[in-house]
């Protein structure tokens, strides 16, 4: 795998690199990801300057979510222009035509990322100043001026409708994807649709906001990463999706750092009041939307387009339906 | 008759529990030992335990959709097949089972959503509740 990488980078910079050709060396192959396939590298073009650091990003073949390369690309391409940090995109290969499978080169950016850090080895104290810079760090996303940014031209604005939009988006990959009838999802989606909340404002949503998606270089943010599902919408359901019950090892600090401290720093950051009951249904949904993404990994793994036997798990649908008006909560 | 399937499960995950600890692997090639493990594991389980679960679920599942019938409009109810299902047969249950699951999911997409049916809501959610408890999948 490592040679054909190499030889299709080769291949690609040939043609990109108006006639000199660079030497691509320290090519390596890094972690594991679920969502992609990650090769770093240096660029030297051999112009007596530095070499540049770079990360190949080539999705798989069964994600869990099928989104629009070319799209993650503009988006990051804006985000340069704002003042969050995102990497810098260099080149797409948007249908795969040079690396088999839709791909980005990234400029690399140092860190490493922990999904568990919050609840790992770094003293308490350091743990909660990095969850209240995570905290800062997803107001600063929601307080990028997409409009200034050109972000309207890329993505499309529900206006006030961000809620029935995501909903109505996840159920018909639900449709799409689902290889038999699932009560439990039907369940939640009357509650949803009954009580799906009006947008206050909308803001550009990273979608999928985690510790295992910021770099981190000495106990400093370095990086936001993988903005694939990146939208226009509600700035709840990014709040939402963090402090939803199934992931609360991942953004809270039990007895330090609970689901109430999130959301007031987020509201004394932003000094603007959270609607508690909107904020109610974005958790639900974002349960529901975990849900849909194991029915869809499922289908991948039955049709060996992936090598990850996901399942719709115990867990997510008791949440689910504890959350929807099961059990009498 | 030996080796059962059981054993035959039980077997396959001792072999990869020795290839595991005994064999050193590539770390995606480790990721696919874990992945296989845990579904043989799932199959044994399933293999045990899951005819006797869709019979058990069926019979609940055919009670709650009759108490339902008086709750749905008459085209949601029409066409229903209350048929006894003691005696399926494992694939048989299994069918069942799913041309269950799918009436109910018909007559919950039905259900009004007003108070009117928080008691309908109510049953069908701890249905779900127990059934995702109990579902040895």
């Amino acid at each position: 795998m490592r040679d054909d990488i190499q030889v299709l980078l080769r291949q690609f910079f040939e043609t990109r690199l108006d006639g000199t050709q660079g030497m691509i060396t320290n090519l390596c192959r890094v972690g594991t990801g679920r969502s992609r396939q990650n090769w770093v590298f240096d660029l030297d073009r051999g112009d007596g300057g530095d070499p540049e650091p770079l990360i190949l990003r080539r999705d798989p073949d069964g994600g869990l979510v099928d989104t629009d390369r070319s799209v993650e690309f503009s988006v990051l391409d804006a985000l340069v222009g704002s003042r969050l940090p995102t990497p810098v995109p260099r080149w797409l290969d948007a249908d795969g035509h040079w690396f088999g499978k839709p791909s980005m080169i990234m400029r690399r950016v140092p860190g490493t990322c922990d999904y568990g850090v919050l609840n790992g080895e770094l003293p308490l104290e350091q743990r909660v100043e990095l969850a209240k810079r995570l905290c800062a760090l997803l107001v600063g996303v929601h307080a990028v001026d997409w409009q200034g940014l050109g972000l309207g031209d890329v993505l499309e604005d529900p206006g006030s409708h961000a809620a029935a939009a995501e909903l109505g988006r996840w159920v018909q990959i639900l449709r799409r994807e689902q290889l038999e009838p699932y009560p439990e999802l039907e369940f939640a989606i009357g509650w949803l649709r009954e009580r799906v909340p009006d947008s206050a404002r909308t803001v550009l949503v990273h979608a999928d906001f985690k510790p295992g998606n910021v770099l981190i270089a000495d106990g400093e943010i370095t990086a936001l990463l993988d903005w694939e599902l990146a939208h226009l919408g509600d700035p709840l359901e990014d709040l939402g999706w963090v402090t939803q019950p199934l992931r609360e090892r991942e953004h809270l600090i039990a007895g330090h750092w609970d689901r109430a401290d999130l959301v007031a720093e987020y509201e004394r950051l932003t000094g603007q009041p959270i609607d508690r009951q909107a904020l109610t249904w974005w958790q639900a949904y974002s349960t529901f939307k975990t849900a849909v993404m194991q029915v869809t990994g499922l289908r991948a793994f039955l049709e060996a387009r992936s090598h990850e036997p996901y399942r719709p798990a115990r867990r997510v649908l008791g949440t689910l339906l504890r959350q929807t008006g099961a059990g009498g909560e | 008759m030996h080796p059962t399937i059981d054993e035959q499960l039980r077997g396959a995950l001792r072999l990869l529990e020795l290839l595991g600890t005994t064999i050193p692997v590539p770390e995606d090639t480790h990721e696919v030992l874990v992945n296989v493990t845990r579904l043989l594991r799932h199959a044994q389980r399933a293999a045990v335990s899951v005819p006797a679960f869709h019979r058990r679920d069926n019979a609940e599942l055919t009670v709650l959709l009759v108490e339902l019938g008086e709750h749905v409009t008459e085209d949601a109810a029409a066409g229903w097949d209350g048929g006894d299902a003691g005696h399926d047969d494992d694939a048989t249950a299994a069918r069942r089972n799913v041309q269950l699951r799918s009436r109910l999911c018909r007559v919950i997409e039905r259900l009004p959503l007003d108070a009117s049916n928080d008691s309908a809501r109510a049953v069908v959610g701890a249905y779900l509740l127990r059934r995702v408890d109990q579902d040895p999948v």
